[in-house]
């Protein structure tokens, strides 16, 4: 199962589903629908599952796909409060800017990662990979607090990302 | 001007460009992985149809997902609709679902087309 004690500090959530493996996508489509049999009201479930979404997409498109690193995803529920954990890995020279990229974000109240996202949207441009570079910004705007991140060094030019955030 | 009929998957959305018909819709989630590359026929199509528009245009976007890379390639449709005279946007969304309604607000702020916001039951 996913290693996220660092992410979890203090909770103990009740969990919902653990995933390790390829994100295909079809896996994606598999995690999605069943995120949405789970989740409730439809307000939290589009919410989280947009940012599931994205966090499943940025895995598959700039994880550096390790194989005794397979990505992981899971859903954690305590109360009202819905976590979304995920984990990959990233090659070493991606950390600081991916790192400074979260950090600033995080440090965006809601109004401002809003109007951080419509400015990225109005200014996107297709990337190679015919994404639009957007994923991050609305992961954070969806979030309820700040998106928890941690880069552990693998020491063979990787890193083991982790992010965490919650949605209310 | 032949209809554009894609018909949909579990991540890619339905969507009808039918001049004769007066019928343009994109609807269901959104999700392609290479949004660039799978919005290219869609894009096309209007730029087609611009040439030769009817009098009045109104699009339907009924989506459930979509991902941040349909995101701008959904806005490049709106901006080359907002070159068509006569074009309208409707935007349906769940009732619950404040975000796709704000995703919606979100892009008429960014282009010159007059939108309706349908809430659904």
């Amino acid at each position: 199962m996913i290693d996220v004690a660092t992410l979890d500090a203090g909770r103990d959530p009740e969990h919902i589903i653990s995933w390790r493996g390829r994100l295909t996508g079809q896996q994606r489509t598999f995690l999605l629908n069943t995120a949405e049999k789970l989740i409730a009201p439809l307000r939290v479930r589009r919410r989280f599952c947009r940012a599931m979404i994205e966090v499943m997409e940025n895995a598959a498109k700039h994880g550096s796909h390790l194989p005794a690193f397979p990505p992981a995803i899971a859903i954690r529920k305590k109360h009202d409060t819905w976590r979304l954990v995920a984990e990959n890995t990233v090659t070493s020279c991606c950390v600081k800017e991916l790192s400074s990229t979260l950090q600033s974000l995080g440090s965006l109240d809601n109004s401002e990662r809003d109007k951080q996202y419509r400015m990225r949207l109005k200014n996107a441009q297709f990337n190679s990979t015919g994404g639009a570079g957007l994923g991050l910004a609305y992961i954070a705007r969806s979030a309820t607090g700040n998106i928890r991140f941690t880069f552990s060094d693998l020491h063979n030019g990787h890193h083991l990302f982790r992010l965490a955030i919650d949605i209310v | 001007m032949e209809t554009l009929k894609m018909h949909g998957t579990e991540d890619t959305p339905v969507i009808t460009l039918d001049k004769q018909a007066g019928i343009f819709e994109i609807s269901g989630r959104s999700l392609p992985e290479d949004a660039a590359a799978w919005y290219q026929p869609v894009m096309q199509w209007i730029r087609d149809y611009a040439k030769s528009p009817n009098p009045t245009t109104t699009v339907i976007f009924k989506l459930e997902y979509f991902n941040t890379g349909s995101s701008k390639a959904i806005l490049d449709l709106l901006y080359a609709l907002a070159e068509i005279p006569g074009v309208k946007i409707e935007w349906y969304f769940q009732e619950e679902d404040e975000d796709m309604e704000e995703a919606g607000e979100e892009f008429s702020e960014l282009v010159d087309i007059p939108f309706t916001f349908i809430a659904l039951d």
